[in-house]
């Protein structure tokens, strides 16, 4: 019985192939897939999205602001509807940090007769832990790179196709520049101004109504 | 090779289907616990005492073996599910976003708040259903 009890503890504790180390690992890869999927989606759209100001020439500043600035307002949209729509929290059971953190050790109650087990079932679980932690932070690791690739594809292209769209074209080439990045800044002050105004309304609206 | 070339294999970002993988439980193999010696009645004696033990860990331990990688298979299977949901919904924005030319970014976020959105209200939705002891 006890050579069958052994056998099992290394079924489940084996810290390449027990059972609690994998499980953790598994949940580890899933959050791991949850984190980085959204940045390589973000990554590859903004990199394609910067792509595509190839053939656009020297009014690539403008036409980047002008499509920033829809981002921006869909990006608005965005916010406005998630303040209406109801907070997704407080999904956890019922069960209080109280009564887990009781119901943690009086779970482990049987394991303290048998130190062996007790030790193998509890370095399983770190085993699997740290695995999870280091599946999140490489999740992490590997989110931001995507997204800083992405953000370098979205910036870097369209001004880098910018630049060559006005090479050879001579004297005219500064003037050309300033020109064009004016434009662009005039539009991007002008949209930050008219949400910086809105957003003063109503803050004034909101002191209003805690009179 | 040309700017835009150059430009396009730096920065490329790949959305991937997910890998969600486990090493199988080896299954046990069956042993028998003897110290044998030229005393045939003593391994007799030892071999009436192995036989059982052998045979009961060996079937508990293969029983133990089968429904942990049972729960394994499960739980891959589950974490698969969710995370090819997330891949399809990423993929098909993605898709559908990415030949939009220079409106790809905004199309991309609004079509990704509308997903949002809509998951949300699906959610929301179905936290009032309950399918067991409903009222």
């Amino acid at each position: 019985m006890i050579q069958a009890a052994l056998g099992l503890t290394g079924i489940l504790t084996n810290s390449n192939t027990g059972l609690i180390p994998q499980l953790f690992s598994m949940f580890g890869q899933l959050i791991n897939y949850i984190l980085v999927a959204p940045t390589a989606a973000i990554g590859s759209i903004l990199n394609t999205w910067g792509q595509s100001f190839f053939h656009y020439g020297l009014v690539i500043p403008i036409i980047f602001t002008f499509v920033l600035i829809m981002t921006g307002l869909a990006v608005t949209f965005i916010l406005q509807v998630s303040r209406t729509a109801e907070s997704l929290g407080n999904v956890a059971g019922d069960m209080g940090a109280g009564e887990a953190a009781l119901a943690i050790p009086v779970g482990f109650l049987p394991l303290y007769a048998f130190p062996t087990v007790f030790t193998s079932v509890i370095s399983a679980f770190i085993t699997g832990i740290v695995t999870l932690f280091q599946d999140i932070t490489q999740g992490i690791d590997t989110g931001i790179s995507n997204l800083v690739y992405g953000i370098m594809g979205a910036f870097g292209s369209p001004f880098s196709y910018w630049s060559l769209s006005v090479s050879g074209e001579g004297l005219i080439v500064p003037v050309a520049f300033i020109s064009i990045l004016m434009i662009a800044g005039v539009i991007l002050f002008l949209y930050i101004d008219a949400q910086g105004y809105e957003q003063d309304v109503y803050s004034a609206a909101e002191a209003l109504t805690k009179i | 090779m040309n700017p835009k070339g150059l430009l396009r294999i730096l920065l490329s970002v790949v959305l991937l289907p997910p890998s969600i993988n486990f090493t199988s439980i080896p299954y046990p193999k069956f042993s028998l616990d003897i110290q044998w010696s030229l005393d045939i009645i003593w391994d007799f004696q030892q071999l009436m005492t192995a036989i059982p033990k052998g045979i009961l860990s060996y079937i508990l331990d293969y029983i133990a073996v089968l429904v942990a990688n049972g729960i394994l298979t499960f739980f891959q299977a589950v974490y698969y599910f969710f995370a090819y949901l997330e891949y399809y919904i990423l993929s098909g924005i993605t898709d559908a976003s990415g030949s939009m030319g220079i409106f790809a970014l905004p199309v991309f976020i609004i079509i990704l708040a509308l997903t949002g959105v809509a998951i949300t209200m699906v959610i929301e939705g179905a936290k009032d259903i309950s399918v067991v002891g409903a009222a």
